[in-house]
């Protein structure tokens, strides 16, 4: 048994000194934590308390209102995050392949809600439902619960790679693009789409299904063009990522924020002395341009550091899709990874002009609850992947 | 279980494929970053900077203009300015137009109202780009305290409207000197008249008061001062959110000026008198009164060029363009006026000289040898040259004169014989010497005065001939230089062209026996420390006339006030206290096909110690001694404090 535990690589004692730890058998969770990953996660999160307090300290001065009023209610999600993380690591996450039918409704439910009168609107887009004194965004909700969904959706054993798969994959799937592509939010729409994808090509479909769908989701965005199903704001953006040097006012809001990124240089104006994000050039720097208070007040060497936090978790959550001791936790860890990766890329490059401007917030940094509790909801899987690959 | 592990290893396999896919993306990110952040920052960082920086001008008061002895000829008042914030009552569209908002079109009306301006007036006035659009534009000058009063009281009928205290141009004596001092106007809307410098305005902010003329423009740079300025950090809204730095600026220096106020004054009011009284004289040749719209009159120091006094007539007053004429006014008044106000009679109008050029002639026979001081020169009625008859002034044949009596009595027939001459040895290859004689004495071109825009007269000869013929052969059907254009010449017609400035100059030049003298305006300027920077006088050259014939040129002058009964201005100085203050002078009348004759009168005085040269030119007004003379009778007796006569048409004298 001692064996087996020093090839499983825990330390039993330390001086002949047992410690608490080895109270608990070898195998225990308990004594799998990713603690790097946590950390990084809780790091990302710390950097972006500090670029939300930055980009919303002086229009709330030049308002007369509290300094800090973003700052601590952001403070305030971080702390109810710690609860939904910890409640995630409870239970053993295969219970969710059996509950995914009943999640993938709910989410679907809660989506419609928005749509419906009870939707909230803020800048021109029904993206929230308020329960009580909390407004949640359920398109954030839905990216999770459509990782488990699809994650669920093929046996670990036995037949896998059939078509028809594959065609339930896509129709879950596109059952919440097609709400939330409503709402509009065209941003959360395509990381829905990136992430089925991610999932459909863990999980084993063959590579002709894989092409097939690729050339269909070609075909699908040039209808949505040709039909003009765009709204009139997003056509604006797309023709602003196209000529980024023209006058319209969606480039100009490219243009501030390229340039709040680019004017930080190597090391970047100093932690709250961006102009660009003191004097509210670029709109909605607390929220999805936060990337610019980061490119421009630490610079090159910050936006390193922060996009090095997320290789890291990336890295983290395919690492543990590989140690995973089933498939349906490999699915569930490379869905998870694909999210990060995809919210990192078109976030960041929408704010430096390699991707058209969609509206979606960087995870773990961006300011809002639904965002980072979703976030970390995902950091909790992870780590209960983690924690019983061994059980 | 070999399959299971299959089965493992495939889903490893395609983990590190996604792996590979998520690696790319953050690869694409860095090297973005690292284009713009690294290799781009420079050109970003500008970009930034001009984005949250504006830079508001502080303009500094400019300097005062005083005359030779500290009078005021221009001052700057306070004028109450209202101003209105734009951002308060209209939006500005991508094309920077302004728009008003319902409450902007409110507040407009109400200010409508209480200044009895027109909306639409206003509204052209919110669009003006000489002020930066932080600054709040103004849109009345010279609003009373009790508009300004109400305006307090009443904050909430006119928000975004505000007033300031402006320094204002002002003209304490009117249009007095008006073209010697010049206007002003705003920088750039408002571009110089005259010479314009590329670099003259390059640190110069919107708004500036800039001078366009005149004394204003030519000493620009230290009437200007240094403006100085705020820098704002603004917000993408265009709020203020703080301040950057400030820079006081320095107020310009004073200027003082040549000009003695109380001379300009009387040459002024003597000018005028004098051209009212030539409108009440009847022409028999044109068969009505002479016109006379317009003169010029210079009076000037011989001894240093610096100019004493410089009238032209018709004027205008100033004030106008300090406090902003709308350009309906602009064409109204004077683009499409006949009588063209704001031309400078004294340097930038050009006549015939008329028989004031026979100095000019007589210097050069006597210098160039074949013309004896001493001799004797034939003065009949009329002579006839190359099968051509040139007739004199007078009818009757004066016999043989001296080369002085010439001059007293304006003889042509003299002058027409030493034209032929400088044609012949011309035609003998010894060059244009008449013509190279009236360029010493500063004809043909500029004389260097410091206002812009003066003209450079004109002394034709063969090449001119020649290029006018090629360019123009209608006009000029000749293109070899005839007898007849240097015989005409002689007496200071044909194609001679000269602005009193010039003849002010050259008559300088004989008084002070042969220094011409650059005239100026600028006597010293004074800085805030009263530092003074003073002007000194410029020497053009020394006029290449030898000494005898100077002497007798001096010798003819100063009889033709004196001598009865033949000298050309004994009528006009009857009376004149001779035995106080000597006078040499010379009376000229020039023809211009088609119009009544120009009156001139050149002099200078005392005679043997000179102090003052007076020239005066009377367009369309009569002969010299009929209408010139005795204007500048008047301003010799006031600039020597002798009693004053009145001006009256004296005989008719060429």
């Amino acid at each position: 048994m001692a064996k087996q535990d020093v090839y499983l690589g825990r330390i039993e004692t330390i001086g002949g000194h047992q410690l608490l730890s080895g109270w608990l058998s070898a195998k225990h969770p308990l004594r799998h934590m990713d603690l790097p990953l946590f950390t990084a996660a809780l790091a990302t999160a710390a950097l972006g308390c500090i670029a939300i307090y930055s980009a919303t300290r002086p229009s709330l001065l030049a308002l007369g209102r509290d300094p800090n009023f973003y700052l601590k209610r952001q403070l305030a999600f971080l702390a109810l995050a710690m609860v939904v993380f910890v409640i995630s690591l409870l239970f053993d996450y295969r219970q969710l392949r059996g509950l995914a039918p009943l999640i993938y409704l709910a989410g679907i439910g809660l989506l419609v809600l928005v749509l419906s009168p009870i939707g909230h609107t803020t800048l021109g887009a029904q993206r929230w439902i308020t329960v009580g004194i909390l407004q949640i965004q359920p398109s954030e909700i839905m990216k999770l619960v459509l990782i488990v969904a699809l994650s669920a959706l093929w046996a670990d054993k036995g037949a896998n790679t059939g078509l028809g798969r594959v065609v339930l994959a896509v129709a879950l799937a596109a059952v919440p693009a097609a709400l939330i592509y409503l709402q509009p939010d065209l941003g959360t729409v395509l990381v829905l789409v990136f992430l089925a994808f991610s999932i459909v090509v863990v999980a084993g479909a063959r590579l002709r299904w894989i092409g097939l769908l690729v050339a269909l989701s070609a075909g699908v965005f040039v209808l949505v063009l040709h039909l003009g199903l765009l709204h009139d704001y997003q056509i604006k953006r797309l023709t602003a990522f196209l000529d980024q040097s023209s006058k319209s006012t969606a480039a100009y809001n490219l243009q501030q924020s390229r340039t709040a990124v680019a004017s930080g240089g190597l090391t970047g104006k100093g932690l709250f002395r961006g102009t660009q994000t003191n004097l509210d050039y670029v709109p909605e720097n607390h929220t999805d341009f936060i990337f610019t208070v980061v490119g421009e007040e630490t610079g090159f060497a910050g936006s390193l550091l922060l996009i090095g936090l997320f290789s890291f978790l990336i890295w983290r959550a395919l690492r543990i899709a590989m140690m995973s001791k089933d498939q349906f936790g490999a699915r569930l860890a490379a869905g998870v990874g694909a999210m990060l990766a995809f919210q990192l890329f078109i976030n960041v490059g929408m704010t430096i002009g390699i991707v058209p401007v969609v509206g979606i917030p960087l995870p773990f940094v961006s300011y809002g609850g639904s965002s980072l509790l979703t976030s970390f909801c995902a950091v909790g899987i992870l780590m209960n992947i983690h924690m019983r690959r061994f059980i | 279980m070999k399959a299971m592990n299959q089965g493992a290893d495939k889903v490893h396999l395609r983990i590190a494929v996604l792996g590979m896919v998520f690696l790319s993306l953050v690869v694409a990110l860095v090297l973005r970053l690292w284009f713009l952040q690294v290799l781009s920052v420079d050109s970003f960082r500008k970009l930034a900077d001009q984005n949250y920086v504006r830079v508001v001008p502080k303009l500094a008061a400019r300097g005062r203009i005083l005359d030779r002895n500290g009078q005021v000829l221009v001052d700057n008042r306070q004028s109450l300015v209202v101003t209105v914030d734009r951002g308060a009552v209209s939006t500005t569209d991508a094309k920077k137009k302004l728009h008003l908002t319902p409450k902007g079109t409110v507040t407009l009306n109400n200010l409508s109202q209480l200044l009895g301006v027109p909306v639409a007036t206003l509204l052209d006035k919110l669009q003006t780009t000489q002020v930066g659009p932080l600054t709040p534009a103004p849109v009345a000058t010279d609003v009373t305290k009790d508009q300004v009063v109400y305006l307090e009281e009443h904050q909430d009928l006119f928000p975004g409207v505000s007033y300031v205290q402006e320094p204002l141009r002002d003209y304490p004596n009117g249009s007095l000197a008006a073209h010697a001092l010049g206007t002003v106007g705003i920088y750039p809307v408002a571009t110089t008249s005259g010479a314009s410098d590329a670099n003259r305005y390059k640190a110069y902010s919107p708004g500036t008061v800039i001078g366009r003329g005149g004394i204003e423009y030519a000493y620009e740079k230290y009437l200007h001062g240094t403006d100085g300025f705020t820098k704002y950090q603004v917000d993408a809204s265009g709020n203020v959110r703080g301040i950057l730095g400030t820079q006081e600026p320095t107020p310009g220096d004073d200027v003082v000026t040549t000009i003695d106020k109380n001379i300009q004054t009387l040459a002024e009011a003597s000018l005028a008198d004098g051209l009212a009284k030539a409108r009440t004289i009847y022409d028999k040749v044109s068969n009505k009164d002479y016109v006379a719209p317009a003169g010029g009159v210079v009076v000037m120091d011989p001894n240093n060029g610096q100019v004493i006094a410089m009238a032209s007539s018709p004027t205008y007053d100033p004030t106008q363009f300090a406090v902003g004429i709308t350009s309906a006014q602009y064409a109204a008044e004077f683009q499409n006026n006949p009588a063209q106000p704001l031309i400078d009679r004294v340097t930038q109008a050009q006549y015939p000289p008329g028989s004031t050029f026979k100095v000019v002639t007589a210097a050069a026979a006597m210098t160039e040898g074949f013309a004896n001081p001493n001799g004797g020169f034939a003065c009949p009625s009329q002579v006839r040259l190359y099968d051509q008859t040139f007739n004199n002034w007078q009818t009757f044949d004066s016999g043989t004169i001296s080369l002085q009596q010439a001059l007293i009595q304006s003889c042509d027939t003299v002058f027409y014989n030493f034209g032929q001459t400088f044609w012949q040895r011309f035609r003998a290859g010894q060059g244009e010497q008449l013509q190279a004689f009236a360029r010493d004495f500063g004809l043909g071109s500029t004389t260097g005065l410091e206002i812009p825009g003066e003209q450079s007269g004109r002394v034709p000869d063969d090449a001119w001939l020649q290029s006018q013929h090629k360019a123009n052969p209608k006009a000029f059907p000749y293109n070899i230089w005839l007898p007849g254009y240097t015989i005409q010449m002689a007496i200071g017609q044909g194609d001679l062209l000269v602005t009193p400035l010039q003849l002010a100059a050259a008559y300088g030049a004989i008084a002070n026996n042969g220094t011409l003298y650059q005239p100026q305006l600028g006597m010293k300027v004074l800085d805030v420390s009263q530092t003074v920077t003073s002007v000194t006088p410029k020497v053009t050259r020394q006029v290449p006339v030898n000494p005898q014939a100077m002497s007798v040129i001096q010798e003819g002058l100063r009889s033709v006030a004196v001598q009865q009964p033949l000298g050309t201005a004994v009528g006009a100085f009857i009376g004149f206290p001779f035995d106080k203050v000597s006078v040499a002078a010379k009376t000229g009348t020039a023809d211009i096909n088609g119009k009544q004759p120009y009156a001139w009168f050149a002099s200078y005085a005392p005679a043997d110690h000179p102090q003052y040269v007076v020239v005066v030119m009377l367009e369309q007004a009569g002969h010299g001694g009929e209408t010139a003379a005795p204007i500048a009778r008047r301003i010799l007796e006031g600039l020597f404090n002798l009693p004053a006569t009145k001006i009256a048409p004296a005989a008719r004298t060429d």
